[in-house]
């Protein structure tokens, strides 16, 4: 007893440990559905829309500051193929006083290119006076046996172009584009565009303010197997870019 | 060891009789809180009203040692099936008409001192009623056109109800139809009972199943409304389950429902055009029936049945062709005209009556399964006075037996005799325009979940060129209907009828 009691006063008089505050910043990519890269298209859009922005979540590593620090947002020159200024622009954004998460802007543009290629865009975060720790990867929040369930790539890829590309999240976890639609094709996925006149989906067509309600889902569905009915009596099966028949499950 | 635990005890001790010394520093200058008392509304008793009277209550309202309290009051009241509230008065008593659908709802009153926020709340069931929630509708032509009364179960006759709610206007004739259904989930807005005018060369339309005031077209519920006129011929629901179907301008339109008014997302697919009578099946919730079809119709163009079973729209089926293990008849081969369809007396066999080119009548049993196996009954009916004659029918759901007209004679037709016999005859001159059972329509275990069941009463409309009657009479235990026990007189030419049952 008389032991224990010397060992926590001879350890209660020992000198503080000292935290050292060293900045860094990342891409949040617990708050991307889509983790390391976004395939934007304009024909998925509105055709009067010319410009769009994507914000890519921020978060900060290290102790919050009591004034605004600037998001050290960079495209990667060498493995970036769209042109700064023509195709996209990285808007100057902030990290405010006082606060651990930002969004950063990126300006998207439509150019009469986009309708016959697809562009790359890899954003990258890179040491700064405010931030200089470089933090190269990310981990989950979820764990797995204690351990972080996986780390993410520090970078984010936007992939961009106005021609009709498949949705990231068509084959995620959950997606009603999967359940209402089946596999994916380019020939199915206009063929749906055109019947429903819907181009914007949302995550999986099924989260968030752009996705479809159900009611909305189980009409398409109807309207798109009562199209292909009278397709396939006029002009036979409907063949996709890949030479299998244009289909949609039975639900 | 027992000296060190009577140390510990004696440190608590010690540290109990530091804390007992403590100041209380708690406020407890407590003050009365002044409660509200509100009487009883409606002295404790349930409220029935009916529909369009006026509801009074002048509940007495108390505060204790208070005589000149500032007070705010909310009525409102709020359905059985926890429908949005309907608010009603914001005054000390409540003076309303009482406008709200027929059906059972709660009483809300609340009291609040305006100074205090203290709250006293009153609540009491009230069924709201209606003298039109039940009975007979009648849809009759005159010169003026067409109207809608009803027959109460009384016996109480309400004319012109139609033209009355529509602003004087009147019904499309000739050959108006009334063609309705019980959609369980409108009971979630008082509304299970959906009726709609269906007229030929018009697009049918929906009126109030209470106040007969039309409130859209029939299109406006579905998603895809086919070319103009939209006609509905037949509409019905599961007998359990949400799913509604209706034949509109022949095909086959599907709902999921699950909403308090059905949307129907789209026509059944394939090449066919359908009989105006629907089908739906249930194993009585007695049985398991394996891979049971949840609908049966006949495609008159192609004289064949079409079965359906799921939960989205998709094609429509016909039957398996493997005749290994054959029924009483090929169902994907029938080749004759429809005439009638009706619920047997057994929950899970349906009845259809068939007429070839010659005019011979047939009579087919099915069975809810897609194999040849679904075929139960065929018979060539061949002692069955004028039935090749016959346009109006009616199916008892009691016994085997179909009820059918010729000019002003009625048959019995029973089909495990097959067999029929005339069984009564108007005077001459009366020409009969509408037979129609009582019905009740609401599926349960207790019903063996079937979606129509005949009940004692049959109403047969008759016309003499001047006057059209509804004649109504009690069906025996053998089918036997005697003699009108009522007759209603004073209508025009009556061309349908529809039975409301009691709420």
């Amino acid at each position: 007893m008389c032991l224990v009691t010397l060992v926590i006063g001879i350890t209660s008089c020992s000198k503080e440990l000292v935290y050292k505050n060293m900045p860094g910043i990342y891409i949040d990519k617990e708050k991307l559905t889509a983790r390391d890269s976004t395939a934007y298209s304009f024909a998925e859009k509105s055709a009067a829309l010319m410009l769009d922005t994507i914000y890519i979540p921020i978060k900060i590593s290290g102790e919050m500051s009591n004034t605004d620090r600037a998001v050290p947002l960079q495209a990667n020159a060498a493995r970036t193929n769209a042109i700064a200024g023509t195709h996209y622009q990285i808007l100057s954004s902030v990290v405010k006083a006082n606060e651990l998460t930002a969004r950063a802007a990126v300006l998207v543009k439509r150019t009469p290119d986009l309708k016959t290629r697809q562009l790359r865009i890899l954003l990258e975060i890179v040491p700064s006076a405010d931030f200089p720790l470089t933090i190269t990867n990310t981990k989950t929040n979820s764990t797995y046996n204690g351990e972080p369930s996986a780390s993410y790539n520090p970078g984010y890829l936007i992939k961009l172009t106005d021609q009709l590309l498949k949705p990231d999240t068509w084959d995620g976890s959950g997606s009603w584009f999967k359940y209402y639609f089946g596999a994916y094709s380019a020939v199915k996925f206009k063929f749906i565009i055109e019947v429903t006149g819907r181009t914007v989906w949302g995550d999986r067509a099924r989260y968030g303010p752009d996705a479809p309600t159900s009611a909305e889902l189980q009409i398409y569905y109807t309207k798109l197997i009562t199209a292909l009915y009278e397709y396939e009596k006029i002009n036979g099966p409907m063949i996709d870019e890949t030479g299998n028949q244009v289909t949609f499950p039975k639900l | 060891m027992k000296t060190y635990r009577q140390a510990i005890l004696g440190i608590s001790v010690v540290c109990l009789m530091l804390f007992s010394c403590n100041k209380d520093k708690g406020n407890y200058d407590l003050k009365p809180i002044h409660e509200i008392v509100v009487d009883q509304l409606n002295d404790g008793k349930e409220i029935e009203i009916l529909s369009g009277d006026v509801l009074k209550l002048t509940p007495g309202v108390k505060q204790e040692n208070t005589t000149n309290g500032t007070y705010k009051y909310r009525w409102y009241m709020y359905g059985d099936n926890y429908t949005p509230a309907i608010e009603l008065s914001d005054k000390k008593d409540l003076d309303i008409k009482i406008t709200a659908p027929i059906g059972g709802y709660t009483l809300m009153y609340v009291v609040t001192d305006v100074s205090t926020g203290i709250t006293s709340t009153q609540q009491r069931h009230m069924t709201i009623t209606s003298k039109y929630a039940s009975g007979l509708l009648v849809l009759d032509e005159k010169a003026s056109g067409g109207d809608i009364s009803q027959i109460s179960l009384n016996g109480d006759i309400y004319k012109d109800l139609y033209s009355a709610a529509n602003g004087g206007n009147h019904i499309t004739t000739p050959g108006s139809k009334l063609v309705g259904f019980f959609y369980k989930r409108g009971l979630d807005i008082q509304k299970p009972i959906f009726i709609f005018i269906s007229s030929p060369g018009k697009n049918t339309v929906e009126i109030d199943p209470e106040s007969y005031k039309e409130s859209g077209a029939f299109s406006s519920l579905l998603a895809t409304p086919p070319q103009s006129p939209v006609q509905l011929s037949d509409i019905t629901g599961m007998s359990s389950g949400d799913p509604v179907y209706a034949i509109v301008n022949g095909k086959l339109q599907f709902s999921t429902g699950g909403t308090s008014t059905p949307l129907f997302q789209g026509a059944l697919l394939g090449d066919y055009d359908l009989a105006p009578y629907i089908i739906t099946t249930t194993a009585g919730g007695r049985e398991n029936i394996p891979s049971q079809t949840y609908l049966i119709t006949y495609d008159q163009k192609n004289g064949r049945f079409l079965w359906f079973a799921g939960f989205n729209v998709g094609s429509f089926n016909t039957y398996s062709t493997d005749m290994t293990n054959p029924g009483a008849f090929d169902p994907n081969n029938i080749k004759k005209q429809c005439v009638f369809s009706c619920y047997s007396n057994q929950y899970a066999y349906y009845n259809w009556l068939m007429k070839d080119a010659a005019g011979k009548m047939y009579f087919y049993q099915m069975f809810p399964i897609s194999t040849q196996k679904a075929a139960s009954v065929y018979l060539e009916i061949t002692a069955a006075p004028e039935m090749s004659q016959a346009t109006i029918f009616a199916g008892s759901t009691k016994l085997p037996q179909i009820y059918y007209v010729a000019d002003n004679r009625i048959y019995l037709y029973d089909y495990k005799a097959n067999s029929a016999r005339m069984i009564y005859t108007f005077a001459a001159g009366e020409q009969i325009t509408d037979m129609k059972f009582a019905v009740g329509r609401v599926p349960a275990y207790e019903t063996e979940y079937r979606v129509l069941r005949t009940l004692d009463k049959i109403y047969i409309a008759t016309y003499n060129g001047t006057e059209g009657k509804v004649n109504e009479f009690d069906v025996s235990a053998t089918g036997d209907i005697g003699t009108p026990v009522k007759t209603y007189g004073g209508f025009g030419k009556i061309t349908s009828m529809f039975y409301k049952e009691k709420r």
